[in-house]
């Protein structure tokens, strides 16, 4: 008995050691972005993408009709500020479509290349979000079939979210500016010092590279830059919550509260490319 | 069949999971159902079937999760070493569970850091911040256990078949 434990025990011990012989290889990044192994992800989102589907429908529509339930109160009130904004925001809309078009012919005068973001907005909801707390990741449902691609940036209302990383066929994987792998070129709105903007998973953005004579003030709005082809410039990612500066350090430290309250947002804006 | 009735009930779990229980955060915080189920199911089956759980556990998180390929070999060894460890350290009284989850989930927190940081040198989050998601996902898994109690019942029964 004892004999035959020890056996099954050995056995184990050298599937654990295969295992992590085939997550090493798995993760060398030629192997990871290999076709084999890019098909078979393509394949388990495809097919699961449905029933992600199913089951977001599912919490939203319960979560939804609970909270609707208990606002029905101050919902008359809330519709006609509600209207009232709108008519604000329509006007707003015809004037800045007059200055677009203008803006485009001067472009065209000067034969610069068209950087309209508006006709390239795709909007898209998203259907998941990363069970690891390693990363920040939320999946959405648009894919290569809608003209998602790798390196597209994603925005919402409040300001910008995240840039594509995984697109599969009918959905595409997301990584969010909270996320410490991220990283967005960043500009203070107010003094156009720049900088580079991380998460750190949890809690506000860390801007490096921030030079200590930067002259940042608390409540500066941060947007982006525009340096890289990725992030469009001027998209609003967050406000200055604090600034640490040292009489010897060539750069400073400063804390961001993002725009976007990223454990409500359900809806998001592609800039397609 | 068995086989394809466990994989659909961990793809069931991980769709709860993304869709649902990764919304409910605790301070930004996500449980982890798969750890928890994991953890069960090593506690009430040994190691052997604990490495396995763990196995297709992890494997579902990281074909569909689109990162890193190292939730496979993290929940595999800790179903391992739960499922090991689970008389001679954590007794066969009830309420073991949940010690066990709480120890699964720092278990668990420091592979994945070592898989993530030492081994493929990706940036995480500030150590301040690392000790505050260890903490209260630590506290939040093992508070969710009880509930899945009847998945284990559920589970038992198809590995009895």
């Amino acid at each position: 008995m004892y004999y035959y434990e020890s056996g099954r025990r050995k056995s184990l011990y050298f599937w654990i050691v295969v295992l992590i012989l085939i997550v090493i290889i798995l993760n060398v990044p030629s192997v990871k972005r290999s076709k084999p192994l890019r098909a078979v992800r393509g394949i388990a989102n495809n097919v699961i993408f449905p029933f992600k589907y199913v089951f977001n429908a599912a919490y939203e529509g319960s979560t939804s009709g609970a909270r609707g339930f208990f606002r029905l109160k101050g919902i008359q009130k809330e519709n006609e500020q509600l209207k009232a904004e709108i008519k604000e925001y329509k006007a707003k809309i015809v004037l800045l479509d007059e200055l677009s078009r203008e803006n485009e012919k001067l472009r065209g005068a000067l034969n610069f290349r068209s950087k309209n973001v508006m006709s390239r907005l795709l909007p898209a909801e998203i259907i998941g979000r990363s069970g690891s707390n390693w990363f920040n990741i939320i999946e959405i449902n648009r894919g290569s079939a809608d003209k998602v691609a790798n390196d597209s940036a994603v925005i919402n209302g409040e300001g910008l979210v995240g840039r594509v990383f995984d697109v599969s066929q009918y959905s595409s994987k997301v990584l969010l500016v909270t996320d410490p792998s991220s990283a967005v070129s960043v500009l203070d709105a107010s003094t156009s010092d720049m900088g580079i903007a991380s998460g750190n998973s949890i809690g506000p953005l860390k801007i490096r590279y921030m030079s200590a004579t930067a002259v940042v003030k608390i409540g500066d709005k941060i947007i982006t830059s525009g340096m890289s082809d990725i992030f469009p410039k001027g998209v609003m990612v967050g406000v200055v919550r604090s600034v640490n500066k040292k009489d010897y350090d060539i750069f400073q430290k400063v804390d961001v509260d993002p725009a976007v309250n990223f454990s409500r947002i359900d809806k998001v804006f592609v800039i397609t490319k | 069949m068995k086989i394809i009735k466990i994989v659909l009930t961990i793809v069931l779990i991980y769709l709860f999971q993304i869709t649902v229980v990764s919304r409910l955060s605790v301070f930004g915080v996500k449980a982890d159902i798969l750890l928890i189920v994991t953890t069960l199911f090593a506690v009430t089956y040994g190691a052997e079937k604990g490495f396995l759980m763990g196995l297709f556990c992890g494997l579902v998180q990281d074909v569909c999760g689109g990162t890193f390929y190292m939730q496979a070999i993290s929940k595999a060894i800790l179903g391992f070493l739960i499922g090991t460890f689970k008389e001679s350290v954590f007794g066969t009284e009830e309420g073991v569970a949940l010690i066990a989850v709480a120890v699964a989930t720092v278990t668990n927190f420091i592979l994945e850091l070592t898989i993530l940081f030492f081994f493929f040198g990706r940036p995480v989050a500030s150590p301040l911040v690392l000790a505050a998601t260890l903490v209260i996902s630590c506290i939040y898994n093992s508070l969710l256990t009880p509930l899945f109690y009847p998945v284990m019942k559920f589970g038992s029964r198809l590995v009895m078949e």
